[in-house]
């Protein structure tokens, strides 16, 4: 009975995904004795040219994680999809843009002048941007192109289901090879993480007021923070009241809010829209100038709580208008 | 396919994106050879505006073999930024975790990435050149103390970290959480435990 | 000045603004046909993806028209309202939209003049800042390379 094939891949990606995957622990070796793994970059030495080689269909799991910034990994996943019977998306980038996805703040042009020209540790005295390629010998060496926007994998391709975090954690990983390799396969496009808010997970809940009542918001590094209390109870940005829960409260466990990695739970098209509504609410002050002076102490609305959410929004980044037209042709 | 070119798509067991082209002439000599790094983020521009103490959790993300080593790299900018030094608790916390991150990182880069290319040779088939093939020639013995030592460190990082992967206890001038006796108790384990595995791999390879 | 019918979208509170409308149009107040009035039962009920979906469908510009304080029919709601609009303001100008296109106004049920004024005047403002024209969104084979020398 043949092993049925496995394959990872990573898009502009920073490896945790990776990692969570090796994390599996002992449970790796199960894992490895159940299926037959023939593409993971990180660990093991197989090409783009094996994969092109297979057959339509012949791998059963991709596990793709990272966000879509060039047609190279536009290329591979578009490669993967049409070899594999089922794609994940796995971890936040590739489900949302995650954080790589504040670069959709950016236009493209502002991020390779500053990359390759602007920043203060580089030595570049002929102002040299990576070019689109180069000939030699007959043939073309080049770069793939680097797209405008970062897009989440379900921009590039279907996606038959999410595993978001950053990374995603352990047990929702095994839990998902579990569920795939069994015969009862979950809602093609279901996030395979709990849908509640993490509030409910929260090991802080019981500290929880019922009606919480905002009237400073603090930076972690202003107070001290109890490693007892609820987090927003203590005026800090804690995302949890907007975020799914999965993950086990772990940020909050390090005794720091939590972030938003998971994304917004089912129910919600865009994250950072329903945290301001959430944060709204529970702001305590009907006084115009007392409520501007308490969202004051935000300094980062778009970062704080569109952190890996971005792409995936419903503007999906700073919008292009006409009136823009930077080029690097004139730059020397 | 040019029998004078050699392309190696994608470069593998390290953490990023390259490809190299190698071209060669008639007696198979390189006449000349191209590494491409076809992956660009933009981290250097998309955290302008971003507040100061979110960037350890931020450039944590620039990789997540070492998100470690950037979270506290990060963590003294701040401690620059602001002029404060951290208290001596905090730093030994910091040192603590970083010496937790050194090991298991070791660890990783010898048996999972670097190592295959040592201890099964880089003329093995490509299907062996990897930590399975490392576990073939080391024995299974090595390779479940490998993945036992790591889980343990792993788990600690997190433990005072709260994350493993992307850890988020930096602050400007100390850390968010506390070292209680238990969690101390732990650590020593930890450390003991390292040094012996250490030992340990350094006696199988004389061998 | 762009020579382009602005599309705003306003969201009024059933209870008063809304009604102000209603007299607005009985007293054959003219304001421009350029808005696109949506009734809801308090300002409170606006979801900021509201907002966010009719910026991506195309609107110039979004007018939010509540009770005024103290005076909401939920006794809460158009704080709520208030709170949520601060913060859109900022976010909205990170992405790429100019402050003057949400607009939120307290008009009581009584102030028929006030929706015109507001209406005229905003279609006016929106009319010189131009189209928010959201870029379409561009199948990833068309993008361009912008690291071509």
């Amino acid at each position: 009975m043949k092993k049925p094939k496995v394959a990872f891949y990573w898009c502009a990606s920073c490896g945790g995904c990776e990692e969570a995957v090796v994390d599996l622990g002992e449970e790796i070796l199960n894992v490895v004795d159940l299926v037959d793994i023939v593409f993971w970059p990180v660990a093991l030495d197989f090409k783009v040219d094996d994969l092109v080689n297979l057959e339509e269909g012949e791998i059963t799991t991709a596990f793709i994680n990272g966000a879509i910034r060039t047609s190279e990994q536009h290329e591979i996943v578009k490669l993967l999809r049409r070899k594999s019977k089922f794609v994940i998306a796995y971890g936040s980038c590739s489900c949302f843009g995650g954080i790589p996805g504040l670069a959709n703040l950016f236009s493209a042009n502002e991020i390779v002048r500053r990359v390759y020209l602007e920043t203060p540790s580089t030595i570049n005295p002929e102002n040299v941007i990576p070019g689109r390629g180069d000939k030699f010998d007959g043939s073309v060496v080049s770069l793939p192109k680097f797209y405008d926007k970062v897009k989440p994998l379900d921009q590039a391709i279907e996606v038959d289901y999410y595993l978001p975090g950053c990374p995603p954690p352990v047990k929702l990983t095994l839990e998902a090879i579990k569920t795939l390799l069994s015969d009862t396969l979950p809602e093609r496009g279901s996030v395979l993480a709990p849908d509640v808010a993490l509030c409910n997970e929260c090991p802080r809940k019981e500290t929880k007021p019922d009606k919480i009542e905002l009237r400073a918001i603090n930076r972690p590094h202003q107070v001290y923070i109890d490693a007892e209390k609820c987090l927003l109870a203590q005026g800090l940005l804690c995302l949890g009241i907007g975020t799914r829960a999965g993950c086990g409260a772990a940020c909050i466990n390090g005794n720091m809010p939590c972030t938003g990695c998971m994304g917004p739970p089912g129910n919600v098209k865009d994250q950072g829209a329903k945290l301001i509504s959430a944060l709204a609410s529970i702001v305590s002050s009907n006084d115009e100038e007392e409520i501007k002076r308490i969202l004051e102490q935000i300094p980062d609305p778009t970062g704080t709580f569109y952190k890996y959410f971005l792409p995936y929004s419903i503007l999906q980044g700073k919008i292009k208008r006409e009136i823009e037209n930077e080029s690097l042709e004139n730059y020397d | 396919m040019n029998p004078l070119k050699i392309t190696i798509d994608p470069i593998t067991r390290l953490e990023g994106h390259g490809k190299i082209d190698i071209f060669l002439d008639e007696s198979g000599n390189v006449k000349k050879t191209y590494f491409q790094v076809p992956e660009l983020r933009g981290f250097e521009k998309f955290v302008e505006g971003r507040p100061a103490e979110e960037m350890p959790q931020i450039t944590s993300r620039i990789c997540g073999v070492c998100p470690t080593a950037h979270h506290l790299a990060s963590t003294k900018a701040l401690d620059d930024l602001y002029k404060v030094e951290p208290t001596l608790t905090a730093r030994k916390i910091r040192e603590l975790v970083n010496s937790t991150f050194f090991v298991e990182d070791h660890a990783l880069h010898f048996f999972f990435l670097g190592g295959p290319d040592f201890i099964v040779g880089v003329d093995a088939p490509k299907g062996l050149r990897n930590i399975i093939g490392v576990l073939n020639k080391v024995g299974i013995e090595v390779g479940s103390e490998v993945i036992k030592i790591r889980k343990l460190l792993r788990e600690l990082i997190a433990l005072a970290g709260g994350k493993t992967i992307h850890p988020v206890f930096g602050l400007p001038g100390g850390v968010s959480k506390q070292i209680t006796r238990e969690m101390q108790e732990k650590f020593i384990n930890g450390a003991e435990n390292a040094v012996k595995f250490a030992l340990f791999v350094l006696n199988c390879l004389r061998k | 000045m762009y020579d382009f019918e602005p599309k705003i979208v306003a969201f009024f509170c059933n209870w008063c603004t809304y009604t102000a409308a209603d007299l607005a149009g009985l007293s054959r107040l003219q304001y421009s046909p350029c808005v696109r009035v949506i009734r809801l039962m308090c300002s409170g009920r606006i979801d900021p993806q509201f907002i966010l979906e009719a910026f991506s469908k195309g609107a110039d510009g979004v007018l939010i028209g509540g009770c005024h304080p103290g005076d909401c029919h939920y006794q809460e709601g158009n704080y709520k309202a208030l709170r949520r609009y601060i913060l859109l303001k900022k976010i909205l100008k990170d992405f790429g939209i100019e402050e003057e296109r949400l607009r939120l106004e307290w008009i009581s049920a009584s102030e028929g003049d006030k929706v015109q004024k507001v209406v005229n005047e905003m279609v006016e403002i929106i009319k010189k800042l131009g189209p928010v024209k959201p870029e379409k969104i561009i199948q990833l084979e068309e993008q361009t390379d912008k690291m071509e020398i």
